[in-house]
């Protein structure tokens, strides 16, 4: 049967209406209401935490950084401060030396130093012997 | 008598003439307060026709049912700012609108996952649909958010022109022209399947 335009309106208005549909609609009214009002009441705490607790830290943030940098103005801090170099670890740091320290510090305590201006420095083998012979301190 | 003098007895007869509260206006206003069961009966009353609505315009019972909620929760949260100004349904229909067009946004914005075009498969859940339906579906998804809307408030709703055009802001004779295309772009599509 071909369909008269009215026919056609008839089809579009149920279509929009959608009552089959409509009907199938799993919504329970209590259970969402109790969904939306404990979501209203958890946002109505976390904005009064929100609003307590972000100006405290504020203020903290504000107090510590005023201290400290108050603590490094003053005289007595910064003298405070200077003697902190001053204390060192027991174990002494070879980093404050030279290279050419450390070597003369290892030719004075070496015992059997053999002369090192007597060594013929053309044969680089010889010298390359005499620096193995070299005992370390 | 001077105009001044005329204009006075007229602005003492609108002050006397409070309009009484409605029913969505009264339950509204005990949903600010926070009344739980109000806003159950709320829900209870305005649920089917808010969700038809979503449904007609994004196709996915599950969508629908979402928005429906999240229209609910909005609701909520702006009962309080209700000024009765407009009747409370376009006020409602306002917000459902609002919130239909930031999610559609959003689906404009997703990447399409699916390599098929969307409006080739449309989602209308498990009931048997009649191939009018499935081309009506995919001619009313085609259609432009504001002629689809004016249709669903005409045919769901059963607004008059002139509470649609108060709702959409814009001229009744807009609304009209909006709706009268809707439905020979509608009827064109059914006309090339028969």
């Amino acid at each position: 049967m071909k369909k008269t335009p009215n026919l056609f309106d008839q089809e579009i208005n149920s279509f929009l209406k959608c009552e089959k549909e409509i009907d199938s609609l799993i919504i329970d009214d209590e259970q969402l209401a109790g969904q939306i009002h404990l979501g209203k009441n958890t946002a109505k705490l976390n904005t009064k935490f929100l609003r307590f607790f972000v100006p405290m830290a504020a203020c903290f943030a504000v107090l510590y950084f005023s201290f400290s940098d108050s603590f490094e103005r003053n005289p007595e801090a910064a003298q405070i401060l200077a003697f902190e170099p001053l204390i060192q670890p027991s174990s002494p740091s070879t980093q404050d030396f030279g290279g050419l320290d450390v070597f003369e510090s290892w030719v004075f305590m070496s015992e059997d130093l053999p002369d090192i201006t007597a060594v013929n420095y053309d044969r680089s083998y010889e010298l390359l012997l005499t620096l193995e012979s070299l005992t370390l301190p | 008598m001077s105009t001044l003098q005329k204009s006075i007895p007229l602005y003492i007869n609108i002050e006397q003439e409070a309009p009484p509260l409605d029913k969505d206006h009264q339950m509204l206003i005990q949903v600010a307060k926070g009344d739980e069961h109000a806003l159950a009966a709320f829900i209870g009353v305005w649920k089917k026709p808010i969700f038809a609505f979503f449904l007609r315009s994004i196709f996915n019972n599950a969508d629908a049912e979402d928005l429906t909620q999240t229209f609910f929760y909005r609701i909520f949260r702006a009962a309080g700012s209700y000024q009765p100004r407009a009747k409370v349904s376009t006020w409602l229909f306002t917000i459902a609108r609002n919130l239909l067009i930031d999610e559609l946004k959003k689906r404009s914005r997703k990447p399409k996952e699916t390599a098929l075009p969307e409006w080739d498969i449309p989602d209308l859940g498990n009931s048997n649909i009649s191939e009018w339906n499935e081309i009506l579906a995919i001619e009313l998804k085609k259609l432009p958010e504001n002629h689809r809307t004016a249709l669903l408030l005409r045919v769901q709703q059963e607004w008059s022109y002139r509470e649609i055009a108060e709702m959409m802001n814009v001229s009744e004779a807009n609304v009209k022209t909006w709706i009268y295309r809707a439905r020979v772009s509608l009827k064109e599509a059914m006309k090339l399947q028969s």
